[in-house]
């Protein structure tokens, strides 16, 4: 559980559209967290990158849904890219 | 029969919770409000079993942490009040994500219903529910619902009657594990010793949990200092334990409780995969087309909002019209004139003049209910998010900028979208920057009195456009001078798109117009009683002359039509009074009547100046009040009018809606003095300019 640093994350600002991702580490206090983790997004979170905007927000799906994330977000969250291939 | 039982309705934004509170209560409603934009809450009745149920609708929240508006009045309610049944709206085809939401509120010891909602949508998808062990698990009854189709109601309400008792029935709270269980049951019993339990609707164990988080409003509650101690000493075990601060630890512990319970009665597909709602999103929310496509949609709203309500304005202005010739007729002039005067121009054509406005407002509010609750709303505020940045607001503050065109009253309200309250007061204060109807009819005297035909349209534009630009300019010097800090980061749910029922929005149009009557009753029913009082007394010893037989003008509040009398009435001295401070701008005690008319509402200038150049109202006296206004004035002074209309003196229900909305007067009033100087100082600047240049 602990932050611990993974050689492989990038922020979620830089995974191309269609990607898919694990959620691995939020850069940002309990509020930004506590947020996140409402709107389903948690660490160990699987999900694919639906739109993305140049300098603008993205659009990501989840198992639980569709939720919106604003660019200055997007530079926090590390997530670890996944091959591909659908997920199991 | 025995005592009303009290129901409080609770769940996230999205999961259908507004709906079910309509489909059980009907038009039984008492507080009228805004769907999707609401905070304050609505309550209606309804009867089952034999029992008289008073129903609580709670705004929309994904859990009870104070963090926006929404979630503070959702925790005041259920802590404060206390109801006697807790009915919980799941979103049954996302139960992992709304259980959130219901796990804190098993922490309440507070009998619960959960209203698995929207069942149907969850086996459209796939999703198999055993609902008889959901409820198991949960301990508390689970019914499966459709409330747009008014599906599973009676059960429902079957099981809230059963669960309030006797024997009353609540559900045990969810197990925080191994790890955190001995750290609440420690904090806990140091608050067992430090006396009562700092709210009556809580438990000691949810004030334990609460004090480990590190909750500052509960913390700031709990009187005993051992107990915060205590609190402390566990935070900090759970900070090396988890590595993570108690908040995420707890939150954690919770989700995957959730998460075990929704695999054990829950089968379904993997939801990550492409929907029809993302196909719609992938055309809606594309990065070329997007924009074009949400401004299309807005001159859609504009035109179903003028074009439509026009025929039903007409009518409505026909009818004040009628009325207020029918009581000139009828009622002579020589009974009481004074009180003749009062009803004919002060409540007839006062508040004749503000109801004409109702089809527009319907209509308004009936097309943005629509965008709402179809979901588009949400890839509205996606699409501008990027131009809203610039500004240093969020996209989600472009939907009531959007509605200033229309009114800046319901704009305001509509700021209640908004989470954090930096961005609602930089928006709602902006605001009248937008030019509202009101104000086009302003523009629509003026602009063609001084400018020719082929100017006409671009001026209107420039004056749309010089308000844009400095609501802009406003907003990012408020955010660089005033509330300063990083901007909350976005994250917005998109809902699935979802056809809009037609229940809705008639409740919702409904509450609107009863809303826009009683406002019209009383605030604006006084305000024309005021100025009508203003422009007639000192009341003149002798009728002042024929005009008193002019049958009321819809638009006109102000009373006497002969100049010379309204230059001695109050308003007229008031006026002369200001004319010093207004000479520099290029304006005449005239102007400052109609101005001061303009407080109470911005279309009251317009009448106001009728007035005073004594001129009835009607089809061709618009072009001899023109050109009375382009013989009296320059050029100039027509454009600094606009000007000075555009962004000085926010009207009367401007302020009020602010004042409501803010929850002080101070910002209201803040708002009132600094458009006003900056009107008053940008208006100087371009008449004193312009008179240099030679066009004075």
């Amino acid at each position: 559980m602990t932050a611990a640093h993974r050689p492989d994350a990038v922020p979620l600002s830089r995974l191309e559209t269609g990607r898919q991702g694990r959620l691995v580490r939020v850069d940002g206090g309990c509020d930004v967290r506590g947020r996140l983790s409402s709107m389903g997004l948690r660490c160990g979170t699987r999900f694919r990158v639906l739109q993305r905007r140049e300098h603008g927000p993205c659009i990501v799906a989840t198992e639980d849904g569709r939720v919106v994330i604003g660019r200055g977000l997007a530079h926090r969250l590390w997530v670890e890219p996944e091959p591909e291939a659908a997920p199991a | 029969m025995s005592e009303p039982l009290r129901v409080a309705v609770a769940g996230n934004p999205n999961t259908g919770k507004t709906t079910l509170f309509n489909a059980l209560t009907g038009a039984r409603q008492r507080v009228a409000n805004y769907p999707g934009v609401t905070v304050a809450t609505k309550v209606g009745r309804c009867a089952h079993a034999g029992r008289e149920l008073i129903v609580t609708d709670l705004p929309g929240t994904y859990d009870l942490s104070p963090r926006s508006e929404e979630e503070r009045v959702a925790r005041d309610a259920i802590l404060r009040e206390r109801p006697d049944v807790l009915v919980v709206v799941l979103d049954a085809s996302n139960l992992e994500r709304s259980l959130f939401l219901g796990a804190q509120l098993m922490e309440r010891d507070l009998p619960l219903v959960f209203a698995l909602n929207m069942i149907d949508v969850a086996e459209s998808r796939g999703l198999a529910i055993d609902v008889e062990g959901l409820a198991q698990r949960l301990g508390a009854p689970a019914v499966p619902t459709v409330a747009t189709r008014e599906r599973g109601l009676d059960r429902l309400l079957d099981a809230v009657v059963a669960v309030a008792g006797p024997p009353r029935a609540a559900p045990a709270p969810p197990p925080y594990g191994p790890d955190i269980e001995p750290e609440i049951a420690r904090v806990e019993a140091a608050l067992r010793a430090g006396g009562a339990a700092p709210y009556p609707g809580a438990t000691m164990r949810w004030t334990a949990a609460r004090l480990i988080e590190g909750d500052a409003e509960v913390r700031a509650r709990v009187q005993a200092p051992d107990a915060r101690a205590a609190a402390d000493q566990s935070a900090a075990r759970l900070r090396v334990r988890f590595g993570e601060e108690p908040v995420i630890a707890l939150s954690d512990w919770i989700y995957g409780w959730i998460a075990g319970l929704v695999r054990e009665v829950v089968r379904r597909p993997d939801r990550s995969r492409r929907t029809r709602s993302d196909a719609a999103d992938e055309v809606l929310t594309h990065p070329l087309f997007g924009l074009p496509i949400f401004l299309a949609m807005m001159y859609l709203t504009f035109q179903i909002v003028f074009l439509l309500g026009r025929p039903a304005t007409a009518l409505i202005e026909a009818g004040f019209s009628g009325l207020g010739a029918l009581i000139a007729g009828a009622w002579p002039e020589a009974a009481a004139p004074l009180a003749r005067s009062l009803v004919i121009d002060g409540v007839v054509g006062g508040v004749g003049g503000v109801l004409v406005f109702l089809p527009n407002i319907l209509l308004l509010y009936l097309a943005v209910a629509a965008l709402e609750d179809s979901g588009y709303m949400a890839r509205a505020a996606f699409v501008v998010d990027h131009l809203m940045h610039r500004i240093g607001l969020h996209g989600k503050s472009f939907l009531p900028m959007l509605l200033g065109f229309g009114c800046s009253v319901p704009a305001i309200l509509a700021t209640r979208t908004l989470e954090h309250r930096r961005d609602r007061l930089t928006t709602m204060f902006v605001i009248p920057l937008v030019s509202c109807g009101a104000r086009l009819t302003i523009y629509a005297l003026v602009i063609p009195a001084f400018f020719p035909p082929r100017w006409q349209a671009p001026v209107l534009m420039a004056v749309y456009l010089l308000g844009i630009l400095l609501a802009i300019g406003l907003a990012k010097a408020l955010r660089v001078f005033v509330f300063r800090g990083e901007s909350v980061p976005m994250v917005m749910e998109l809902p699935p798109y979802r056809r809009p029922t037609a229940k809705g929005l008639t409740i919702y149009m409904w509450q609107q117009a009863a809303h826009y009557l009683r406002k019209a009753a009383t605030i604006i029913l006084g305000v024309s009683i005021l100025m009508w009082a203003l422009a007639t007394f000192p009341w003149p010893a002798a009728p002042a002359g024929p005009a008193e037989a002019r049958p009321a003008s819809v638009a006109a509040p102000a009373a006497p039509p002969a100049a010379g009398r309204l230059e001695q009435s109050y308003a007229g001295r008031i006026g002369r009074w200001m004319e010093p401070a207004l000479r520099p701008l290029g304006f005449d005690w005239r102007i400052g009547t109609a101005l001061i008319g303009a407080l109470a509402a911005k279309e009251v200038f317009v009448a106001q100046l009728g007035v005073v150049f004594a001129v009835d109202e009607g089809d061709e006296s618009r072009a001899t009040l023109r050109a009375r206004l382009r013989d009296a004035y320059k050029p100039l002074t027509g454009f600094c009018v606009l000007l000075f209309c555009l962004i000085a003196a926010p009207c009367a229900a401007t302020l009020a809606a602010v004042k409501q909305e803010s929850g002080s007067w101070g910002w209201a009033l803040a708002q009132a003095v600094g458009l006003t100087a900056l009107g008053y100082a940008l208006t100087l600047a371009v008449y004193q300019l312009g008179r240099w240049l030679g066009f004075g």
